[in-house]
């Protein structure tokens, strides 16, 4: 029965995804003056060569590490709406961590490792500012779980408000005191080829970051699906009140919350030091909205954060293509992802009030993703 | 010192007069037990629909001799516009939310992505500008008498202001009365708070909460031609954050159309103290981080006023959630 629930769920999620693509579809058509190659270079050109298709699979990997950070904090019923600061603030963290063990504060911009005298192993410093990022996340994300237990002030609110102070302080240091003095962009100093995910095989454009989001996905599947935190987490999100009457300790969607705004500081230093390679001015270019989309669409599911984030990941390569080779708006890709959203939340939902009728399931209140 | 003072009071109310609709007509979703969180997507629609019919009527208004009739004319269908704007995609969330059991919450996320990437869309079709849609019809001129904004402190700020202001201000009482004097509001508090007894009263809920989240989109469009207005144009990104101030607003306010008004001041304020304080210092020094004070004065105030609520009532302050 549940698992018929389950796989129906499923289904009605990519019939929502099939509908919002006929929609793109029709809308290339009527829009363009040259309907199929606009179509083709929409919905084909990401997968017409191994180059298209690993470098939309790499521009998934920021998105995909937010996209996990969403679904760790909405699953435990913290809306987290701060993923964008926590991953320009991740970002930020990256690049100042990277400058900081690699010499290159001082050195020349671009070198080999060692170049700056105390250097450190690349790997390692490249490790130690994936772990500045996670923990310049986390506690940008800790201020609004304090401020949650202390006050219970809503982390909707907070995690709004201090994403948006931090993105303003981050954009200032950047662009300000910290920019490259010898560059006409309003951005930090590149950071060292060395410093960055290196790339497998180039000139292909995968490199390490994607095996990170990843794993870091799997891993949170795993938590949320083997262990007994993320069943508690679970209980959390779905009815504190419930949760909090068997025992279950309501501080740890707190740290659930933590944990996200680590993810989106991973999502964000994977921008840094992946194809950016330096930290700019609105570096995240809405990399934590649109995790925190992808997480909606995936019904804040840690696997199915990966074919969702996939999934957006070829809508902004299909569109950015067709603006190139035709003459469609670049931005048809966020209103095909919210339109897809709609369906989902409205399709999604119907199945349980469905169960509502019949007394399974609380029909209003409560409710969440 | 003066010239200051009259500086911030200008300036406080041109911050809050776009949050002020918004914030009331999230309230009046509040009441009815359906709180958007779409209102920056709405406003980003108004903004963008408000400069596109000014700026689609700008050549027939040059060809007729612009007549300073023809513009108001113009500026008039751009409001309109803007108001429809934001109920079109108020009414996505609406209808999704109440008739197809959407959850509320991830049906205004939807929204709030939907309308920069449809706005562009557009305007990328009709215009052949993903970018800047330029309205100088929308420039709205002062009202008063000249002298009237030289009166000292406050009379800048109360007649120094283009008339769209006074429009937003008109259009907040007018929600003000809706929220607390009409037998519509009181209709929309009875479908929030008890959607059982009013369904037994003849009332249908849902009709109810599809109706507040219409008035909100409206509202918070207007608020969106607002912001349209101030620099004659559309901007991709023109609502920069100010919806999800006014949902923050709906909260600190307490439920009361008095509170909200009285927050969307305050960040106002906070917003052309933090002007006036950066002064004519350049974007790299130190005092360009006091644009996010507001922000994070805001969080703090929210915070400490929960502290207060809960010491109060001892519990978690429930009563103070919406």
């Amino acid at each position: 029965m549940k698992a018929r629930g389950r796989a129906e769920a499923l289904v009605s999620r990519y019939l929502a995804i099939g509908a919002a693509l006929s929609l793109a579809a029709l809308y290339a058509a009527l829009a363009s003056s040259e309907p199929l190659s606009a179509i083709r270079s929409f919905f084909v050109a990401p997968f017409g060569s191994a180059y298209a298709v690993l470098d939309f699979i790499e521009s998934a990997a920021p998105l995909l590490a937010c996209a996990v950070g969403a679904s760790v904090a909405f699953r435990a019923g913290a809306f987290n709406l701060g993923g964008e600061g926590q991953a320009a603030a991740g970002a930020f963290a990256a690049a100042l961590a990277t400058a900081a063990f690699s010499g290159s504060a001082s050195g020349p911009a671009i070198g080999p490792a060692g170049a700056g005298g105390s250097a450190l192993n690349p790997l390692l410093v490249i490790a130690l500012a994936v772990l500045a990022a996670a923990a310049a996340g986390a506690a940008l994300a800790a201020l609004s779980a304090a401020a949650e237990a202390w006050s219970g002030a809503e982390v909707l609110l907070t995690s709004f408000l201090f994403s948006q102070a931090a993105i303003i302080a981050v954009d200032w240091a950047v662009g300000g005191p910290l920019k490259d003095p010898a560059s006409n962009l309003l951005a930090m100093k590149a950071i060292p080829l060395a410093y960055r995910f290196a790339r497998f095989a180039p000139p292909a454009p995968l490199s390490a970051a994607a095996p990170l989001a990843l794993g870091l996905a799997l891993l949170a599947a795993w938590v949320q699906k083997a262990t007994r935190t993320g069943y508690e987490l679970k209980l959390l999100g779905r009815n504190a009140a419930f949760a909090r009457a068997s025992g279950i300790d309501s501080r740890l969607r707190g740290r659930a919350l933590v944990a996200s705004g680590a993810l989106f500081g991973v999502g964000g230093s994977l921008v840094a030091l992946g194809a950016a390679g330096r930290a700019f001015v609105g570096m995240t270019g809405g990399v934590g909205w649109n995790g925190l989309a992808a997480a909606l669409v995936a019904g804040s599911d840690a696997l199915g954060a990966i074919p969702a984030s996939l999934f957006f990941a070829w809508l902004d390569a299909g569109a950015r293509q067709s603006s190139m080779l035709s003459d469609l708006s670049p931005d048809s890709a966020a209103a095909i992802k919210a339109i897809a959203l709609f369906l989902i939340t409205a399709r999604v939902s119907a199945a349980r009030i469905s169960a509502a009728r019949i007394g399974a399931a609380p029909m209003r209140r409560g409710r969440r993703p | 010192m003066i010239d200051r003072i009259a500086a911030i009071a200008a300036g406080s109310l041109s911050a809050a007069a776009p949050l002020l609709p918004a914030a009331l007509g999230g309230l009046l979703t509040a009441r009815a037990g359906s709180l958007t969180v779409a209102l920056e997507g709405s406003m980003l629609a108004g903004a963008f629909a408000a400069a596109a019919v000014a700026n689609a009527a700008a050549p027939a208004l040059a060809a007729a001799g612009a007549a300073a009739a023809g513009g108001a004319a113009v500026a008039a269908m751009a409001l309109v516009a803007a108001a429809l704007a934001g109920m079109i995609l108020a009414l996505l969330v609406g209808a999704c939310a109440e008739l197809l059991g959407a959850d509320v919450f991830v049906a205004g996320l939807a929204a709030n992505l939907l309308a920069p990437g449809a706005a562009s869309m557009i305007s990328q079709a009709l215009y052949g500008t993903k970018g800047v849609l330029v309205a100088e019809a929308l420039r709205a001129p002062a009202i008063w008498p000249a002298g009237f904004a030289e009166i000292p402190l406050l009379g800048r700020a109360l007649f120094g202001q283009g008339w769209i202001l006074y429009l937003l201000a008109f259009a907040a009482m007018i929600l003000v009365f809706i929220l607390d004097k009409s037998v519509f509001g009181l209709r929309i508090k009875a479908a929030g708070e008890d959607p059982e007894i009013s369904r037994a009263a003849g009332i249908d809920p849902r009709i109810y909460r599809i109706a507040a989240h219409l008035v909100a989109g409206a509202a918070a469009g207007l608020s969106g031609a607002f912001l349209a207005s101030q620099v004659a144009a559309f901007v991709p990104g023109i609502s920069a954050g100010r919806g999800w101030i006014a949902l923050v607003a709906v909260y600190l306010g307490g439920r009361k159309a008095g509170g909200v008004a009285l927050s969307c001041l305050g960040f106002g304020f906070l917003i052309a103290a933090s002007n006036a304080l950066q002064g004519g210092s350049s974007a790299s020094s130190g005092a360009a981080l006091l644009s996010a004070l507001p922000y994070v004065a805001t969080a703090i105030a929210l915070i400490a006023w929960r502290r207060a609520a809960r010491g109060a009532h001892g519990a978690r302050g429930d009563r103070w959630r919406i």
